[in-house]
C-alpha cells in the first residue's frame, strides 16, 4: 500500500532530515513509527502525504507515485499532523461537509459516515459549534472524522491519541483494528510506546533520519519491550 | 523596561521578518525575507516622494497667500484620517487577540510591561505614516518659509505626537466595535459592516470638507477656520509650530499626551477583560444532524475561500472600499453632479477622453481590490489540508481567483451601468467601461496570486501582517500606480477607443499566459509551499 525507497530529505542540503529510508506498508498492517524529537518522523510522514518534496527517492501510494501522480495518491490517502489546525471559521459540520465535498461523497453516504463516527466520539450535538470555539481535542476528533469518511486505503497519522480522552483513544484503536481488517493500512507515528507495542502489526524506529530497525513487532523486541528495545538501539 | 524592550522587539522582528531572514536555514525563506524589507524600503521611498510632491503642489498655491503655515495642518490632518482608519482596522488584531496572549500571560511578565509592547506596536505603524508624510512635507514649508531654528526643534518634537489622538480614538472605536459583536455569531460580518460604514463615511465627510482646496484664492483667511472645526488639533499643531503660538502648541501636546494616556490606561485596565472577549466564541447548543447536501469541489473550495475572506473585517475592508468608492462615485456622479460633469467636458472639449479615463480610473479602483494577493499566505498554519487533500491544483487556484471576481466584478458592472446610462456614453465608451476593468481585475487577480505564490508567509501571528503590510499587495499598489499612469499618458497623447483597448489587451495577454503558466505548475508551485 506504501512503498517508500530510499528516500532523502534536507532542508537546504546541509541538514538531512531524512537520509536513504526504505520502508513498506502493506494492506492490513497497523505499523508504528517511532523515534525520537527530532528523528525524522514527521519529515517522513509529510513526505509520503505528499506535502513536502523530497531530494532523493520514490514513493509509492498504492501503486501510485506521489511525485509523478500526486492526485490518483492522495484519492486514497489521508493525513492527519500532530497538531490539526482547521479552518477555524467554519464550523464543524461545514468542515466536515468540505472534506465530503473534496471526496465526492453523495449525500446519503457522508451523511451516514459522518453520523457513524460522530455519534462513536460523542460530539454529534457539538458539530454546529465553530472550529475556533472547540478544545484541541475536539479538533482533533474532527480531523479524524474527516479522514474516515473518506474511507481511505491507507492513513497517515501523526501522534494522533496526543489530547485524545481515554474514550476516544479506545474508539480511535478499534477504528484502526477494523480499517485494517477490512485491508486498509495504518502508518502512525507515537512516543507512546506502549500503545505501540499492543497496537501494531509492524514496527519501525528511526534515528537521525535513518531507519535503524523495521520489521514485525515481535521480531524487532524479540523478547524485550518496546520501550527496552528502542532505548538500547537509540542510546 | 528590559521586558518591554524585548517584546517589543520580537513583535517587531515578526512584522519585518528579520528572525526568519537571520536564522532560518531555507534559502527561499531568507530571500523572501529579504525581498519584504526591500519592498518596505521601496515603499517608504514611494511615501515620501509623493508626500513631497504634494506638499510641494500646496505650498506653491499657499505662498503666494501668505497661507504656509496651513501646509503642516493639512498634512497633519491627512496624517490623523489615515492613523485613524489604520488603528480602527488594527485595534482588534494587533491590540487584542494575537496568538501569542496565551503564552506571554502565563510567563512570569508584568503585565503592564505586555500591554505597553503592544501598544507601542500598535502605535509605531501610525507613527510610520506620520514620518513618511510629514517629514517632506515640513522640509518643503522650511524651504518656502526659512523659518528660524525654534521650528524644527517643534516640528521634530511635535510629529510623534500627531497619531496619537487618532490611534487611541481609532483604537477605542476598533476595540469597542469588536467587543460590541463578540459572542455573536456573525460577529465578523458586524465588523466588517460597521467598521466599513465608519470608513467610508469619514472619507465622505473629508471630502466635502475639502472642497476648499478648489478655492484656495478665495479662501485664504478663511482656510484656517475651515480645518479647526473638523481637526482642531491640525490646526494647533500648525498654529504652535509654524507661527510659534505656544497657547496652540500646549494645548495640542497636552491633548495629544492626555488621550494616549488614556488610551494607555483603558488598554491596560481591560486587556486581559477584552482578550477573553475577543476570543471567545459562540456555542450554537445542541446541533442536531439532518441529511446533508453534496456539492462540487470547485463549489467546495470556493465556498472555503469566501467564508475565510469574509471571516477577516480588515481584509473586507481593504479590498472593498476601493470598490464601494467605485460605486458610490459613479451614483454621485451621476445623480449628484451630472449636469456638472457634463457641462466640465463639453466647455474643455474633452468629450473624447471621458469614456477613457473613467474606464482608467474605474480599472485602477477595481484592480487595488484583488483579493488574491493574500489568498495563499492567508493559509497560515492550515496549508497542510489544501495540499494533502486530492485536489487539483487548478481547482485551488481557481477558487482564490474566483472570490477575486466576486469582491470586484459586481462593482465595475453596476458602476459601467450607471456610468453609461447617465452620462449618456457612446456604446464604444461603454465596451470600455466594462473590458479596461475586467481586463484589470483578472490581470491583477492572477499577479497576485503569482506574486503570493513567490512570496507568501504562513508564520503570521494576526492577518494583519499578510492582508495589509504582505509583499504582494505593497507591489499591486506600486505597480498599478505606475502602470495606470503610463497608460493615462499612452490615452492622453493618443485619445482613442483603440489605444485604450490596445493597452487593455496588454494587459490581459500576459495575464492569460502567466494563468496558464500557473495551472500547468500549479501543483509543483503548491508543494514547494
Amino acid at each position: 500500500m506504501l512503498t517508500i525507497n530510499h528516500l532523502s530529505k534536507s532542508y537546504n542540503k546541509k541538514v538531512f532530515a531524512v537520509k536513504d529510508l526504505s520502508l513498506h506498508v502493506e494492506a492490513g498492517d497497523i505499523f508504528g513509527f517511532i523515534g525520537q524529537n527530532g528523528a525524522g518522523k514527521t519529515t517522513t510522514l509529510r513526505c509520503a502525504a505528499g506535502i513536502l518534496d523530497f531530494d532523493e527517492g520514490e514513493i509509492l501510494v498504492d501503486g501510485h507515485s506521489i511525485a509523478r501522480a500526486p492526485l490518483a495518491a492522495k484519492r486514497v490517502m489521508r493525513y492527519i499532523p500532530d497538531n490539526p489546525d482547521l479552518y477555524e471559521h467554519l464550523t464543524g459540520i461545514k468542515h466536515l461537509n468540505f472534506f465530503a465535498d473534496i471526496y465526492g461523497l453523495d449525500a446519503e453516504t457522508r451523511t451516514e459516515r459522518i453520523r457513524r463516527y460522530a455519534d462513536a466520539f460523542e460530539i454529534t450535538d457539538r458539530l454546529g459549534d465553530p472550529i475556533a470555539a472547540m478544545s484541541h481535542g475536539m479538533k482533533q476528533k474532527i480531523a479524524l472524522i474527516g479522514a474516515l469518511i473518506g474511507a481511505p486505503k491507507l492513513l497517515l497519522l501523526d501522534e494522533p491519541f496526543v489530547g485524545l480522552d481515554p474514550k476516544a483513544t479506545f474508539t480511535v484503536k478499534n477504528i484502526m483494528k477494523e480499517m485494517t481488517q477490512d485491508g486498509a493500512a495504518i502508518l502512525f507515528s507515537t512516543h507512546i510506546l506502549e500503545v505501540a507495542q499492543k497496537l501494531c502489526s509492524k514496527v519501525a524506529i528511526i534515528k537521525d533520519g535513518k531507519l535503524i530497525a523495521a520489521g514485525a513487532m515481535d521480531e524487532v523486541r524479540g523478547d524485550s519491550s518496546l520501550e527496552t528495545t528502542f532505548l538500547e538501539l537509540t542510546e | 523596561m528590559k521586558t518591554f524592550l524585548l517584546l517589543t522587539k520580537i513583535q517587531l522582528s515578526s512584522l519585518f521578518s528579520t528572525s526568519m531572514a537571520r536564522y532560518s536555514a531555507d534559502a527561499g525563506v531568507k530571500k523572501r525575507a529579504r525581498t519584504r524589507r526591500i519592498l518596505f524600503v521601496v515603499m517608504g521611498l514611494t511615501a515620501l516622494i509623493m508626500s513631497a510632491s504634494y506638499s510641494f503642489l500646496i505650498a506653491m498655491s499657499l505662498e503666494p497667500l501668505g497661507q504656509l503655515y496651513l501646509l503642516p495642518a493639512m498634512m497633519a490632518l491627512a496624517v490623523s484620517l489615515l492613523s485613524f482608519i489604520s488603528a480602527l482596522s488594527r485595534a482588534r488584531t494587533v491590540l487584542f487577540g494575537a496568538a501569542d496572549y496565551d503564552m506571554l500571560m502565563s510567563l512570569p511578565l508584568k503585565r503592564s510591561a505586555i500591554v505597553a509592547s503592544r501598544l507601542f506596536s500598535f502605535y509605531s505603524f501610525e507613527l510610520l505614516f506620520a514620518v513618511l508624510l510629514m517629514l517632506p512635507c515640513g522640509l518643503i514649508y522650511a524651504l518656502y518659509a526659512a523659518p528660524d531654528w525654534s521650528f524644527y526643534v517643534l516640528f521634530l518634537l511635535c510629529l510623534p505626537l500627531i497619531p496619537l489622538i487618532p490611534a487611541a480614538i481609532g483604537g477605542v472605536f476598533g476595540t469597542l466595535v469588536a467587543a460590541l459583536f463578540a459572542r455573536s455569531r456573525l460577529r465578523n460580518l458586524f465588523n466588517t459592516v460597521v467598521l466599513m460604514t465608519l470608513v467610508i463615511g469619514l472619507f465622505a465627510a473629508s471630502m466635502f470638507s475639502y472642497t476648499w482646496i478648489e478655492n484656495l484664492g478665495e479662501l485664504a483667511g478663511g482656510l484656517m477656520g475651515n480645518v479647526s472645526p473638523v481637526y482642531p488639533f491640525a490646526a494647533w499643531f500648525a498654529q504652535g509650530v509654524c507661527l510659534g503660538d505656544f497657547g496652540a502648541l500646549f494645548a495640542f501636546a497636552l491633548s495629544s499626551l492626555a488621550a494616549a494616556a488614556l488610551f494607555c490606561a483603558l488598554a491596560g485596565l481591560g486587556f486581559k477583560r477584552f482578550n477573553s472577549l475577543l476570543s471567545a466564541s459562540y456555542s450554537a447548543g445542541r446541533y442536531q444532524l439532518k441529511r446533508q447536501r453534496a456539492g462540487s469541489q470547485l463549489a467546495a473550495m470556493y465556498r472555503k475561500e469566501w467564508r475565510r475572506y469574509a471571516s477577516i473585517p480588515i481584509y473586507v475592508m481593504n479590498t472593498m472600499f476601493g470598490n464601494i468608492i467605485l460605486v458610490l462615485g459613479a451614483a454621485v456622479a451621476v445623480f449628484g453632479f451630472r449636469d456638472t460633469v457634463l457641462g466640465f467636458v463639453k466647455d474643455y472639449n474633452l468629450s473624447a477622453l471621458l469614456g477613457p479615463a473613467l474606464a482608467l480610473a474605474m480599472g485602477w479602483f477595481s484592480g487595488l481590490g484583488v483579493t488574491t494577493t493574500a489568498s495563499v499566505s492567508i493559509e497560515g498554519k492550515t496549508l497542510w489540508i489544501s495540499k494533502q487533500l486530492p485536489v487539483p491544483a487548478t481547482t485551488w487556484l481557481a477558487a482564490k481567483m474566483l472570490v477575486s471576481f466576486t469582491v470586484s466584478v459586481p462593482a465595475t458592472l453596476v458602476s459601467a451601468l450607471l456610468l453609461t446610462f447617465g452620462l449618456r456614453l457612446s456604446a464604444a465608451d461603454a465596451l470600455l467601461l466594462v473590458f479596461v476593468p475586467l481586463a484589470a481585475i483578472f490581470s491583477f487577480s492572477v499577479f497576485g496570486l503569482w506574486l503570493n505564490l513567490k512570496n507568501h508567509k504562513f508564520d503570521w501571528k494576526h492577518e494583519t501582517e499578510v492582508v495589509k503590510q504582505g509583499t504582494p499587495i505593497m507591489v499591486i499598489a506600486l505597480g498599478s500606480m505606475l502602470l495606470f499612469g503610463l497608460l493615462a499618458a499612452a490615452v492622453f497623447l493618443l485619445p482613442s477607443f483603440w489605444t485604450l483597448m490596445g493597452c487593455a489587451l496588454l494587459l490581459l495577454i500576459p495575464a492569460l499566459f502567466l494563468w496558464r503558466y500557473l495551472t500547468r505548475n500549479g501543483e509543483r508551485l503548491r508543494l514547494r509551499l
